[in-house]
């Protein structure tokens, strides 16, 4: 076997420990060990306390905190995956050229030429109560009173969710429908299946691996998402992140910090949920 | 098993936007019967068999099976199957379950469908790899898995695009024989898209050769070997030089004498007037192949030509020469490795190539190409 430099070999490895190590590591180390320290009014006083953990553990307000974001989480889901499916199905099996599919592909990523931010506020004069979408329903005599569940509330930040997030849903799945071969569908067709049977048999199976991944993207995303929440929910609507961000807003840092390792774990556990229904490394 | 039925295509024409693929063909496949649609790409072999299995529409024509035409037929329900070019199995699939996927779609019972499919994959002896995906097979095994899956719907007629193009040239062999096994088993027909002329010589029981369209011959390998009815045939199927020439000299009524461009005369069996072309084809391994001798150069005997030798292809059982001869591209002459052996050329040397008159096939159309 060939002998390695030693010098090299670490010069070639650097590189990217120095990234995963300062911008991985280091913060959830310091998240970490924050989450075990303890607290006054003024002041963080490094110690080893489980106060924190037991804390957010015996609440109730965790809990339904908790309850609340796996809501949005599966709204979201569903219907980021309930329109991300047709979309990519259109954009693979439909449009037949190449440079329809890029000009298409293209508008589906507009939304992300601006901010999140803007996009999330861009909603509001539509959905406000004297809003666009409430003057239209009312003029064309569909309602008399202006719909109130339009904005801040649930249904406004899973409307939000699910704008900012299809296209995450979107790409993966897009990507593992182009992998299909043309003559593995005709050979369905030609076994007898209809078009039911080719989606549900061949189409979808073969989609497992995109939808999984997009549902990684979106599932993390949502659980830890905080500024939809606060923005749509006009306050009023609590999740995880949004517990967080009061916590923090208080200065209580190491409760905050035992907030944050709870949602990793908890979200690192749905994850690996996902990851068993497909062979990741396969698809990369 | 399955009873097989003819097949009849009827002005057949097959149109891509402006571009036509198939211009009209005729042709009737008899049941249980090996056929081969050869040609180079494009020709429109594949878009016919595109159009049988029911996978592209039909612009014009018909296409029949036994007495039913199925041009608005759906593909399962025409009585045939198609073998895929990559052999598209279902990757997600197992090999028992890739076989016994048209009966999940015809929505039989777990128990009845993988009898079924274990009946196929025993004959092509893959029952013990019915658990194996097909990521997991070699090129061999995933072609027999694609065969038992054709099968398992008893078609009457089975479809093959190009189904030995993705194995190596020794499998190749392998699996060509294997094919005409199965095909003399099943006793259906079956209807073989090659690009390769030796595989439809080799299988075929009829061989339809297509060019830009059109069917240019039908016939069995012997026929289309030794009796090409035109340059292009000759030319697609090897192993001939086609030659030119002006009548000069009208023997009798079977015979004339014929100018070549070098001054070289040829004697072969035609009919026309004096000044007309006549082109044929002589066979390479029909070419007796002597050095040339002092006495030679001067003055070339009829039915012979002389050049130099260009390439020299050792071949095992045989060789084939390349002679420079001003007229033709190249001069193919095949010669026995004994023959070889015992005359040994060398490259750049002069040779004399000749024939005798009986190995001359002259094609039909005196006038082609003029």
């Amino acid at each position: 076997m060939k002998r390695y430099n030693p010098i090299v070999l670490i010069a070639q490895v650097s590189p990217i420990s120095a990234i995963l190590g300062l911008f991985l590591i280091v913060p959830i180390a310091t998240i970490l060990i924050v989450s075990f320290w303890d607290y006054s009014e003024f002041m963080l006083l490094p110690d080893f306390v489980w106060t924190n953990y037991y804390d957010t553990l015996s609440s109730f307000v965790t809990y339904k905190t908790y309850l609340n974001t796996f809501k949005y989480t599966i709204l979201t889901w569903f219907f980021t995956l309930l329109i991300g499916f047709p979309v990519s199905y259109f954009l693979c099996f439909h449009v037949r050229t190449l440079r329809w599919q890029i000009v298409l592909f293209l508008i589906c990523t507009i939304p992300f030429w601006t901010s999140n931010i803007i996009r999330m506020i861009s909603w509001i004069p539509f959905l406000g109560r004297n809003g666009v979408f409430n003057s239209m329903l009312i003029s064309l005599g569909l309602t008399n009173e202006p719909l109130e569940f339009l904005l801040f509330s649930d249904f406004a930040i899973v409307l939000a969710f699910v704008h900012l997030y299809t296209l995450f849903m979107v790409v993966p799945i897009f990507n593992s429908m182009m992998r299909i071969d043309r003559s593995v569908l005709e050979a369905a067709i030609d076994a007898g299946a209809n078009g039911w049977q080719v989606l549900t048999n061949i189409v979808i199976p073969l989609c497992k691996p995109g939808i999984a991944i997009g549902s990684i993207f979106v599932v993390t995303l949502v659980m830890g998402d905080y500024i939809t929440v606060r923005m749509m929910g006009g306050g009023l609507r609590a999740s995880v992140g949004v517990m967080m961000w009061n916590e923090i807003s208080l200065l209580l840092y190491p409760p905050a910090a035992a907030n944050a390792v709870v949602l990793l774990v908890v979200v690192l556990i749905l994850v690996s949920l996902m990851m068993r229904v497909v062979d990741l490394k396969k698809e990369l | 098993m399955s009873d097989s039925k003819d097949v009849f295509l009827k002005q057949l024409v097959k149109q891509y936007g402006k571009t036509i693929a198939v211009n009209g063909i005729n042709l009737d496949i008899p049941a249980g019967s090996y056929c081969c649609l050869v040609g180079p790409s494009g020709c429109g072999k594949t878009s016919t068999l595109r159009m049988i299995s029911g996978h592209e529409e039909v612009t014009e024509g018909s296409i029949s099976i036994g007495d039913q035409e199925i041009n608005n037929v759906p593909p399962a329900k025409r009585g045939t199957a198609m073998m895929f070019q990559n052999y598209a199995l279902f990757p997600h699939l197992n090999c028992l379950d890739n076989v016994a996927f048209s009966m999940k779609m015809k929505g039989m019972t777990k128990n009845e469908r993988y009898t079924s499919a274990r009946k196929y994959l025993e004959l092509v002896h893959m029952e013990t790899f019915e658990r194996r995906f097909p990521a997991q097979l070699s090129g061999g095994q995933e072609q027999r898995v694609a065969l038992a899956r054709a099968l398992v719907s008893r078609p009457n007629v089975l479809l093959l695009d190009e189904p030995l193009s993705a194995l190596d040239p020794f499998l190749r062999i392998k699996m060509r024989a294997e094919l005409k096994r199965f095909q003399r088993k099943l006793g259906i027909s079956f209807i073989h898209v090659t690009h390769s002329q030796q595989e439809a010589l080799a299988l075929a029981d009829f061989v339809v050769v297509m060019n830009e369209g059109i069917i240019e011959q039908v016939g069995t390998s012997q026929e289309v070997f030794n009796a090409p009815v035109n340059q292009f045939v000759a030319q697609f199927v090897g192993g001939h030089n086609v030659i030119v020439g002006e009548i000069i000299e009208i023997i009798n009524k079977k015979e004339v004498m014929l100018k070549g461009g070098d001054g070289q005369s040829y004697r072969v069996p035609a009919q026309g007037s004096i000044g007309d072309q006549v082109i044929f084809t002589l066979r390479q391994d029909k070419i007796s192949f002597k050095k040339e001798n002092l006495a030679d150069t001067n003055k070339l005997q009829e039915n012979s030509l002389k050049g130099k030798i260009s390439l020299i292809e050792y071949k095992g059982m045989e060789v084939s020469l390349g002679m420079e001869v001003p007229e033709f591209k190249e001069f193919g002459v095949v010669l026995s490795e004994k023959d070889f052996q015992m005359l040994s050329p060398e490259l750049g040397k002069q040779y004399i190539a000749s024939w005798s008159m009986e190995d001359v096939h002259v094609f039909q159309d005196l006038l082609f190409e003029s």
